[in-house]
């Protein structure tokens, strides 16, 4: 029950508590990423269509990978996909003026980073499986949200449309799986393996020694993360100080040159 | 543990309990890719999800979530040949989820978690070549 490759799937129960939410809305549920941010799109849909005599409904969404609730009076069980749909003149009174997601966390706490109101443009539904009905009217749809600065793991969403007269309906969860990619941050000043790297309550990172294929290497440096550069090196000998807000970072290795091992690291709070 | 392995990770979980990951088995003369966790309460070891990848000098790091990061590594002891791949623990389920890739395979590198949540992965080596290369 899919129509777009790896689009999070979706499975719903039909059921007269389900239908009795006003009216029934119809969607394409699906992600997509760039860096860290996750674009979430749910389509609603406002169009009723049946089968023949009137008020005979059903959700067009029920066909596929959608949503679809219904007035609990109009419902009638999810016809067969392919099936031909026949739009009602009139429509319902209930139109899905607004939406809002909401992100439910695995712990089952819940915030609200998806909310959005937004107005409604005029959409011809796709026609990615030719076999489907095609609405006759146009849809109203609203954007994207946006979920910034997302980070990767397994989240539920799930999406509530609130039409013109207060009716909400809450669609099914979604599991999706955020992955959010490495990014290529500044080097180091030198290549290293088997270094150390120490987080300093300044937010910077210092690493000391390793080995660079040749040699151990005596160096170390404090590497800032935020202004992604290197903010101090040392390579002269095997004792390095370093003054990092009320910290003194001091590292001290035995020998030197490639010989070079670290022997002790202090963190000392510097009195002012 | 039920899994003799050197060259893993341990990493302190929220919960008190240590995760161990991966490493290398000489019995088997393989990359490991069983994880167990230790209570210090009990003194006991447990098994628990493994990951996707056996893996060897890789890193582990507890994330500002409760969940543990794992990236790169190497997935034999000849050491030619490093990993990509990251993955994370969730203690509450006891299972794995791939997430995306570094950017550079590499192992013997370190994963630092920064104070805004993201990981400094800093350095390693691939296939005879040491990189200077950082990623978050």
């Amino acid at each position: 029950m899919n129509d777009v490759f790896n689009e999070p799937q979706i499975t719903l129960a039909y059921t007269d508590s389900q239908a009795d939410k006003g009216y029934f809305v119809y969607r394409i549920f699906n992600t997509t990423f760039t860096g860290t941010n996750v674009t979430v799109r749910v389509f609603f849909y406002d169009g009723l269509t049946g089968t023949g005599a009137a008020p005979g409904y059903f959700p067009l969404a029920a066909q596929w990978d959608n949503i679809a609730i219904t007035k609990a009076a109009n419902f009638t069980a999810p016809q067969a996909s392919g099936s031909t749909a026949n739009p009602p003149s009139a429509g319902a009174n209930h139109q899905p003026d607004q939406w809002r997601l909401r992100l439910r966390l695995p712990n089952g706490c819940s915030r609200s980073p998806l909310t959005q109101r937004s107005g409604w443009q005029r959409h011809e539904r796709s026609n990615s499986l030719p076999a489907r009905p095609k609405l006759e009217k146009a849809q109203q749809v609203p954007g994207p949200a946006l979920w910034t600065n997302a980070v990767s793991g397994s989240y539920v969403l799930t999406a509530m449309a609130t039409d013109n007269m207060g009716a909400t309906t809450l669609s099914a969860p979604v599991s999706v799986v955020v992955v959010v990619p490495f990014t290529t941050t500044d080097a180091l000043s030198g290549a290293r393996a088997g270094h150390s790297a120490t987080l300093l309550p300044s937010g910077r990172v210092l690493v000391v020694g390793g080995f660079n294929g040749a040699v151990r290497l005596p160096s170390s440096e404090l590497y800032n993360p935020a202004g992604r550069r290197v903010d101090g090196q040392r390579r002269d000998g095997c004792r390095a100080d370093y003054a990092d807000g009320d910290i003194v970072v001091q590292w001290e290795s035995t020998g030197h040159g490639g010989q070079c091992q670290l022997r002790r690291l202090h963190l000392h709070l510097r009195v002012v | 543990m039920a899994t003799a392995r050197g060259n893993h990770t341990a990493t302190l979980l929220l919960n008190r309990k240590v995760l161990v990951t991966g490493g290398y088995n000489r019995n088997t003369a393989s990359a490991v890719s069983a994880a167990e966790l230790y209570d210090p309460a009990t003194g006991t070891w447990t098994s628990t999800g493994s990951m996707a990848s056996a893996r060897l000098n890789h890193t582990s790091t507890l994330l500002l979530s409760g969940k543990v990061l794992v990236t790169g590594g190497a997935p034999d002891n000849a050491q030619y040949s490093s990993l990509s791949s990251a993955e994370v623990y969730d203690p509450a389920t006891g299972t794995w989820t791939a997430i995306g890739s570094l950017a550079v395979a590499r192992q013997f590198q370190t994963a630092t978690l920064l104070p805004d949540g993201r990981v400094l992965v800093a350095g390693g080596a691939n296939a005879g070549y040491f990189t200077s290369s950082a990623e978050l």
